[in-house]
């Protein structure tokens, strides 16, 4: 019996050292301060994300980390802009599972930037030992760049298709994408995707802008077709309700576009394109007949005249829309049909175009069928 | 006859060298009036002629004081715009003449408002022109106006004072012929007013010439104290024509009119409540139907006024 205790002891004791011997080699995949026995491993998943729009201007990562014996984590991204003097920050997630889905944001930076690089750093802890255990992604001592860009090419032979796929550098929801069917273009050509900064469209809330272009010369969509687009539309509002708008060229006027899809959770509307152009989302709004009328019923000549400020303004008003002016007999005296973009102005002059008369004026807008009327003051 | 074409034909002279820039847009008010088109210029005989023709009122025979409500372009959403009239003549005598003292608005609330207040005379002059009353009757008026107009400047405008006046007058002349005919002469806001706010805005100059029929009943159709007039607007480059007609049945008491202009349409009516001493109240009301302006059921007019 005591021979049979003796020589367990022995087997348990060399089973220990041999043991000891294969850990202790794994120490330099995960950095030198760092002992993991293979029970002890950990690994930090994530997609990297190789641009961030120049427009949204917030890298958002996401990732996972899968941690076996810790008995907590915490995560967090450290980055900086262009090169390492441009200080790096850092963004503590908090606690987080194994492996549960986290995201880590960094704020609205600015756009002189032009690279954002980034590391993601987990921080590991064991039951009853204070020290602090470490994994890194890509690793300890290297940072993956995203380049800070506006646009995305792609080539796109027509007989095949393709996609185009703008990303935005928010992991979290889905990026802008152009799915070109086979044969849905004339010509092969490199397709761009450009994300623009949002106007201010008379406060009508336009909440992303982006241009489809066909770099080659010629090339177009065939008529019959379509390209299936998802648009992102950022992360700015939380509005559910939106219109998406096309225009040919900024001096276009907006027309919309029928929305085939809507998906809130990833911040995406969905549509058939039809033309190259500039695409845009704005916040939906249901105009009531006030929202035609000038807000400001009062106009000085001579203010006017000097640019301190526009005429009366007749807001959302399109080709076909009408807005008459009438003095005090009922006489016409303008009649406007066209407008800026932002809708139509009366700058105060008459049809031949001198300066109307300090009055009280009525005027009529004919919009989608309806009248509507009102008055407003012009005064010397 | 010849003193009489001599005067008008200088006072229109005088008035015609006045051709400034506008502000005030002519309105013409009085429901009387209106209902004949606003064709008044050769008629003006009653309370309502400070506003069309200040001679006019030389030819009262009683006192009267008239006074007018309305609501332009009812129908037409979102536009509140009335217009009130006060009006008030004295006949003091054949050798004295008439004077008259009247106030007019126009208002839009929350958004601008005119007022005229305004103080005028008129006489015959027959004995001072040496006329044969049997076959004319000229009369020849004055009338001292204070125009203001009040804006309710918003924050964009608002280091400007909401108020701004100035006077300024009309004259007048008016001819009744014993055949019916009457021709009438008016130029309104002779001086030039200034009521521009940032700059120069001389209310316009308007010029208006104004003839009439009479005819105690109309020949062959035999309409009854029959009256037809037309009014020429002369006013910077826009110049318009006003008609109307009037026809009293029921013993003078029962008035029908109807005229109007290239913007609109009007008809009217007014009833006299006649008392034993030829006291009379009157209750006119006068339609305008815009001919431009859509959606609207018209611009409607209301007056009372007592004659005594």
């Amino acid at each position: 019996m005591n021979k049979i205790k003796l020589v367990s002891s022995l087997l348990i004791a060399i089973f220990m050292f041999i043991t000891s011997l294969i850990y202790a080699d794994s120490v330099s995949e995960f950095g030198a301060e760092v002992i993991f026995p293979s029970f002890w491993e950990a690994t930090i998943n994530h997609t990297p994300v190789n641009s961030v729009s120049s427009v949204n201007r917030i890298l958002n990562v996401k990732s996972s980390v899968e941690f076996g014996g810790y008995i907590r984590a915490t995560a967090q991204l450290l980055y900086y802009f262009d090169n390492e003097e441009t200080f790096i920050d850092t963004i503590d997630k908090g606690s987080i599972s194994h492996k549960a889905t986290f995201y880590i944001a960094t704020p609205k930076f600015q756009s002189s930037y032009e690279t954002i690089n980034y590391q993601i750093k987990a921080t590991l802890k064991k039951k009853d030992d204070d020290k602090d255990y470490y994994v890194y992604w890509p690793s300890s001592d290297t940072f993956h760049t995203a380049l800070i860009t506006k646009s995305t090419t792609n080539f796109v032979v027509a007989s095949i298709g393709g996609n185009v796929e703008f990303e935005s550098g928010n992991q979290e929801y889905k990026n802008t994408k152009l799915v070109v069917p086979a044969n849905a273009l004339n010509n092969d050509t490199d397709i761009t995707i450009t994300h623009l900064e949002a106007e201010n469209f008379d406060g009508r809330g336009m909440v992303t802008l982006y241009k489809i272009n066909a770099e080659s010369s010629g090339a177009e969509i065939v008529s019959g077709s379509s390209l299936a687009a998802n648009f992102y539309y950022g992360t700015e509002t939380n509005d559910t309700k939106f219109d998406l708008m096309y225009r040919e060229t900024p001096a276009s006027e907006w027309e919309k576009v029928t929305v085939t899809g809507f998906d809130a959770a990833n911040k995406i509307i969905s549509a058939n394109v039809t033309k190259f152009g500039e695409y845009a989302v704005f916040i939906s709004k249901n105009l009531s007949s006030n929202d035609y009328r000038p807000t400001k019923r009062i106009k000085i000549k001579s203010r006017i005249a000097n640019g301190t400020y526009e005429g009366f303004r007749f807001k959302y008003l399109k080709e076909g829309d009408v807005v008459k002016i009438y003095n005090l007999n009922g006489k016409k005296i303008r009649e406007i049909t066209a407008g800026d973009g932002n809708g139509f102005v009366w700058d105060g002059r008459k049809d031949n175009g001198d300066w109307a008369e300090s009055g009280t004026y009525v005027y009529q807008i004919k919009v989608k069928g309806k009248i509507l009327s009102g008055t407003i003051a012009f005064v010397w | 006859m010849k003193k009489v074409l001599v005067v008008l034909l200088l006072t229109i002279l005088v008035s015609a060298s006045q051709n400034v820039k506008a502000a005030f847009v002519d309105t013409y008010w009085g429901v009387r009036a209106l209902g004949m088109g606003g064709a008044f210029t050769a008629v003006a005989n009653d309370a309502n002629g400070p506003l069309y023709n200040i001679a006019g009122i030389g030819f009262a025979s009683h006192q009267e004081v008239t006074l007018m409500g309305s609501r332009l372009f009812v129908g037409a959403d979102e536009v509140e715009i009335g217009a009130n009239y006060l009006g008030y003549i004295y006949p003091i005598g054949l050798e004295y003449g008439s004077i008259s003292f009247a106030w007019s608005s126009t208002s839009s609330p929350g958004v601008r408002r005119e007022d005229t207040f305004s103080v005028g005379y008129a006489r015959i002059m027959n004995d001072i022109l040496v006329l044969d009353s049997n076959i004319i009757e000229l009369s020849v008026g004055l009338n001292l106006k204070y125009l203001m107009q009040e804006t309710k400047f918003d924050e964009e405008n608002d280091d400007l004072r909401n108020y701004k006046g100035a006077m300024t007058g009309d004259i007048g002349v008016l001819a009744n012929f014993a055949n019916g005919i009457g021709i009438g002469y008016s130029s309104k806001y002779v001086v030039p007013a200034d009521i521009g706010y940032m700059e120069k805005d001389e209310v316009k100059n308007v010029n208006v010439i104004g003839l009439s029929y009479y005819n105690d009943e109309l020949p062959y159709i035999k309409i009854p104290c029959f009256t037809i007039a037309m009014d020429v607007i002369f006013r910077d480059n826009e110049n318009m024509i006003r008609a109307g007609l009037e026809s009293y049945v029921l013993d003078k008491r029962l008035a029908i009119r109807m005229g109007g202009r290239e913007e609109a349409f009007n008809i009217g009516f007014g009833y006299a409540f006649v008392f034993a001493n030829e006291a009379q109240l009157v209750i006119d009301y006068a339609l305008e139907l815009p001919m431009q302006v859509e959606e609207s059921y018209g611009s409607h007019f209301v007056s009372l006024s007592f004659k005594f």
